[in-house]
């Protein structure tokens, strides 16, 4: 079964108010709260986040972002959320700013846990309806609770 | 004055009929029918077996508007027809359009030998001969039908197949027809028809090929060059094709072919007009297709076809489930397609109109059993627009060649240039938030001509930076002016079935695999570590790259998103847990 997204995502990760100057300020921005969370270097989670967006970025486009790196020191993977309050360039495909971003961190060399994790994340947001629940959500446990009814509904993966 | 009368209430029934059918395509949208049936059977029922009760029976009539109606079909196709296309479908089209409609004809033949046991071996391939060629007015019309949008190498393959393997069918029922009508005269050797049968086709393709070419330069030229009132320039090049059409039919040549090609010439050239023309066309093109099958329709003897319906329904099924998949597997087993792009050519063997009116050259020709050949091809045509024509678009999907329909045509306004083709004037509204009114730059081929802000005009020079809201006009050479498009369209969200066909992540052709191992951390081997993604399209799996062509990597699937030529330029990553689970699992 492995990690449900309502586990990979706690609360306590979930960020409903995030303001960031540009897409590299966000993504040190965001790195140093997954760090903390997690007892992680920081400067090494972003670097390892800006070198996977060097790559080619992680907009998956609707204004939607999931960034996301192998790095060690992990045990399993994590996420955080974050809400924009204003959208945020990010060299996605289609253009638009990003206000909805998912960090997926993994362990280094966990491959199959990282695709999963990413996996259950982009399967959630490609329904529009739910991105826009996200959106709207007015905290941090309002929006877990939607992560995990939305992936109820969805039904295992 | 009776026959004023009577011509007068022809006019009527003939201009209802095709209200009826323009009407119609409300309905058959609702039901997902596909039109063209709903158009035969509008045929049907205003025929003399239905409620109409119209006795119609002119052979001649029919196959005089049958073959001006494909050729105008044609040349609609093959002005829509990117040259792009023949990239990919060229040498598959050409080998289905040849031996495909041979095979297919041979092995029909053993079935209707089988069914119909009053048919002699010639006669089994005449019948066969009738059916064996796809319909380019179905495919062209079905393969778009509701916004469909199917992977090039099928897509592509289909229609130019459609508009090229008319004149093996024709040519072999015209050849069988006058074996059959001159049985008494002396029979040439089978060696020697053989070869005869191979030099007539290939200089009707020769024919055929050199005046389509030739007319699409000339009806380009002089469109560019006569100075017709713009409401004539479309109705001069249509006409003009009608011309291509019958000269090159009157000289030997295979016609269909010429003014298909004809089309594509004159699509793909920097014509005067070509937006009208177009229009035009495709109105004209809704009206041949309407009249074609209403009166294929009107023609038809239901209850004279009750006689050999169930024979023609077995026919139908051995074609539709043996002859064709044959035929697909033998010509296209030499190109790189999928087995899924495989069973959707197989499956998408469309008969019609064709057929039917090939059906009518035995019937002028006065031969035995000439109505058993209507009739059975009558039937072959109804399942195939039935069976295949309705299922297409499902099996298309769950086949995995139908790909997420594309954005529409930008707001971009193109402006005629009299007496200049080197260059285009367009002129586009900057919408907000687009990345020119973000302050992004022009290429350096684009030149601003004027600027309409609040009012006022502005040359070039003084217009100053450009902003949301202005109307920019510029000059840019027309192979490029594409690529203006996004720099003034507002940021436009992706539809989601982009994402679950393509994958959420996007990568660039030119990124190495080795990159895309490390960053998800499964191993490659160190051979291709630092082959790009676009070369190993190339290797892997085909040398013309369409978008939606998959190629596993590891865990997880790339997707083409975006092809310039023959190479991939971007390409989507699917993220496959259960993939991922089973490489990792002993």
């Amino acid at each position: 079964m492995g990690q449900s997204l309502v586990e990979l995502i706690t609360p306590d990760r979930i960020l409903p108010v995030v303001e960031a100057a540009d897409k590299a300020a966000l993504l040190a921005a965001l790195a140093r709260r997954i760090a903390s969370a997690a007892a992680l270097d920081p400067t090494a989670v972003e670097a390892a986040l800006a070198e996977r967006e060097r790559l080619s970025s992680t907009g998956v486009g609707s204004g939607i972002a999931i960034p996301h790196a192998q790095v060690p020191g992990l045990a399993r993977p994590i996420g955080l959320l974050a809400r924009l309050q204003r959208a945020v360039e990010f060299g996605a495909e289609d253009g638009l700013g990003v206000d909805l971003v998912v960090v997926v961190l993994a362990p280094e060399g966990a491959m199959v846990d990282q695709l999963k994790a990413l996996g259950r994340v982009a399967r959630v947001l490609r329904h529009r309806s739910i991105a826009d629940q996200l959106r709207e959500a007015s905290g941090a446990e309002a929006i877990h609770g939607i992560l995990g009814r939305a992936e109820r509904e969805l039904g295992p993966p | 004055m009776e026959s004023i009368g009577y011509l007068n209430a022809v006019l009527l029934i003939g201009a209802v009929l095709v209200l009826v059918g323009i009407l119609s395509s409300l309905v058959a949208s609702r039901i997902g029918a596909p039109l063209l049936l709903v158009f035969l059977v509008i045929g049907m029922l205003a025929g003399e077996d239905g409620p109409g009760g119209i006795a119609f029976d002119d052979y001649r009539a029919t196959y005089l508007f049958g073959s001006l109606a494909l050729a105008v079909i044609l040349f609609d196709g093959g002005m829509r027809t990117r040259l792009d296309a023949f990239r990919v479908a060229l040498r598959p089209s050409v080998l289905l359009a040849t031996i495909g409609v041979l095979v297919t004809a041979l092995i029909t033949s053993g079935f209707a030998l089988l069914v119909f046991d009053q048919l002699s071996f010639l006669e089994a391939l005449l019948l066969s001969a009738i059916v064996a060629s796809t319909d380019a007015a179905a495919v062209f019309f079905l393969l778009h039908a509701g916004g469909l949008q199917l992977k090039q190498r099928v897509g592509a393959t289909l229609e130019v197949e459609s508009s090229t393997n008319d004149p093996a069918a024709i040519l072999m029922t015209i050849v069988l027809t006058e074996f059959l009508s001159t049985m008494t005269v002396q029979q040439p050797e089978a060696g020697e028809s053989f070869w005869m049968i191979v030099r007539i086709l290939a200089e009707q393709a020769l024919i055929g090929g050199a005046f389509g070419v030739a007319g699409g330069v000339a009806i380009s030229l002089l469109l560019n060059r006569l100075p017709l009132p713009s409401g004539l320039q479309p109705l001069f090049a249509s006409t003009s094709a009608i011309v291509v059409y019958g000269s090159t039919s009157a000289l030997e040549g295979s016609g269909f072919l010429a003014v298909y090609l004809a089309g594509v010439v004159l699509g793909n050239r920097r014509t005067r007009g070509a937006t009208s023309v177009l229009g035009f066309q495709d109105a004209i093109t809704w009206f041949c297709q309407i009249v074609m099958f209403v009166l294929l329709g009107l023609l038809a003897s239901p209850s004279r076809m009750l006689e050999h319906l169930l024979g023609a329904l077995l026919i139908s099924v051995a074609m539709i489930l043996v002859a064709r998949p044959v035929a697909v597997w033998i010509c296209l087993r030499f190109f790189r397609f999928s087995p899924n792009e495989l069973a959707f050519v197989a499956w998408v063997g469309l008969r019609g109109a064709v057929a039917i009116f090939l059906a009518s050259v035995p019937m002028l020709a006065s031969l035995p059993n000439a109505f058993l050949y209507f009739d059975v091809a009558f039937v072959v045509v109804l399942t195939s627009l039935v069976v295949q024509g309705w299922t297409l678009p499902p099996v298309a999907r769950r086949l995995g060649v139908a790909l997420p329909r594309r954005t529409e045509p930008g707001p971009r306004v193109d402006f005629e240039l009299p007496g200049q083709v080197e260059e285009e004037f367009v002129g586009y509204p900057v919408a907000a938030g687009s990345p020119i009114a973000r302050g992004a730059k022009l290429p350096s081929w684009a030149r601003v001509v004027m600027v309409a802000r609040e009012k006022r005009l502005l040359m070039g020079a003084e217009s100053g930076p450009i902003a949301a809201g202005d109307y920019v006009y510029l000059l840019a050479p027309p192979d490029r002016v594409r690529q203006l498009d996004p720099l003034f369209s507002a940021p436009k969200e992706l539809p989601p079935a982009e994402r679950d066909f393509f994958g959420e992540f996007v990568f660039d052709g030119a990124t190495t695999l080795g990159a895309i191992a490390r960053t998800y951390g499964f191993p490659v081997p160190a051979s291709i570590s630092d082959r790009r993604v676009s070369d190993h399209f190339a290797e892997q799996l085909n040398e013309h790259p369409v978008v939606g062509d998959r190629l596993r990597l590891g865990p997880t699937e790339l997707i083409v998103r975006e092809v310039d030529g023959d190479r991939v330029t971007k390409v989507g990553l699917e993220i496959d847990p259960k993939a991922a689970a089973g490489a990792a699992s002993p």
